[in-house]
């Protein structure tokens, strides 16, 4: 699978489209941080251009909310905008097969926060599927996420003929152009309709080698 | 019709180059594609500038040979994706 980062969809320093393609669909993959002015946020929502076939969002998103956070017992102003854009991409909040923090405070008496979010299409697999490992964080106090989304690629079959290197054949097919070619009269390309015909006449030399 | 599974992994590093260079080893056998948060960035080099006799900071994250990355290049140091 071959990937790529669409800064011609968006191009702004807290947001990553990156971009694949299954032989069927491109498919899209959205990286966020939005910082605590929700500058990526407000900017994907200002911006946010057809990406039909996203499968999954994901992120630091900074938004505390009680919707994912029980312990959390307000909701955030942001939280429309938010679920709009998900929403505008095909994606629902996906909920971890093991909730829990996805941040630990610096400071114990701050309470740890979910902030980590997944957004991903309800009709993949992978949805509410993916895990939270506080055990791979390390010296974060960021507990990763692992998401397992499912994609359906079209097994494309190409077959072509090729001459064989140094063979025989090579050297009639390289015989015949190099003739032909010679042989073209292009002393008359007076005017367009003169180069087309001599243009014409070249692409049979190669089609009848 | 084949059915893939696509495996991500997304943490926000909080520009630790030791912590990402971690994930980005342990990782390469298991993962599909990594998604970092607050990736580091460091100075790699000055190029020639047209304004700036010392020329013009150009600044990336690390790499690892089992990956490819993708990053926004510019000249800014700052960068959160």
């Amino acid at each position: 699978m071959r990937f790529t980062l669409r800064l011609d969809i968006i191009n702004h320093r807290d947001v990553n489209v990156l971009v694949f393609y299954s032989g069927q669909h491109i498919n899209y993959v959205i990286n966020v941080y939005s910082d605590d002015n929700q500058n990526a946020l407000y900017f994907l929502n200002r911006n946010i251009v057809d990406l039909n076939n996203t499968i999954v969002m994901t992120g630091d998103f900074n938004i505390r909310d009680n919707d994912w956070d029980p312990n959390y017992p307000h909701h955030s102003v942001h939280i429309e905008d938010l679920l709009t854009l998900a929403e505008s991409l095909g994606l629902d909040l996906s909920p971890p097969t093991n909730p829990g923090p996805t941040r630990f405070a610096d400071n114990p008496r701050d309470t740890n926060s979910v902030i980590d979010l997944a957004f991903i299409n309800p009709n993949n697999s992978g949805f509410s599927q993916h895990s939270l490992h506080p055990e791979l964080r390390r010296p974060s106090d960021y507990v990763p996420l692992i998401i397992e989304v499912s994609i359906n690629e079209t097994n494309i079959n190409n077959s072509f003929w090729s001459i064989s290197k140094d063979s025989e054949e090579e050297k009639n097919f390289t015989k015949a152009i190099t003739d032909s070619t010679l042989a073209l009269d292009t002393s008359n390309i007076t005017s367009k309709e003169n180069l087309e015909v001599v243009v014409q006449r070249l692409a049979s030399i190669f089609n009848e080698a | 019709m084949i059915k893939k599974t696509l495996k991500i992994f997304s943490q926000n590093v909080r520009k630790n180059k030791t912590l990402m260079n971690t994930i980005l080893e342990n990782n390469k056998n298991s993962m599909d594609i990594i998604l970092v948060q607050e990736p580091p960035k460091s100075l790699i080099r000055c190029v020639p500038s047209h304004t700036d006799p010392t020329g013009d900071p150009i600044y990336s994250t690390p790499n690892h040979p089992d990956w490819t990355l993708f990053i926004r290049q510019d000249l800014a140091q700052e960068n959160y994706t």
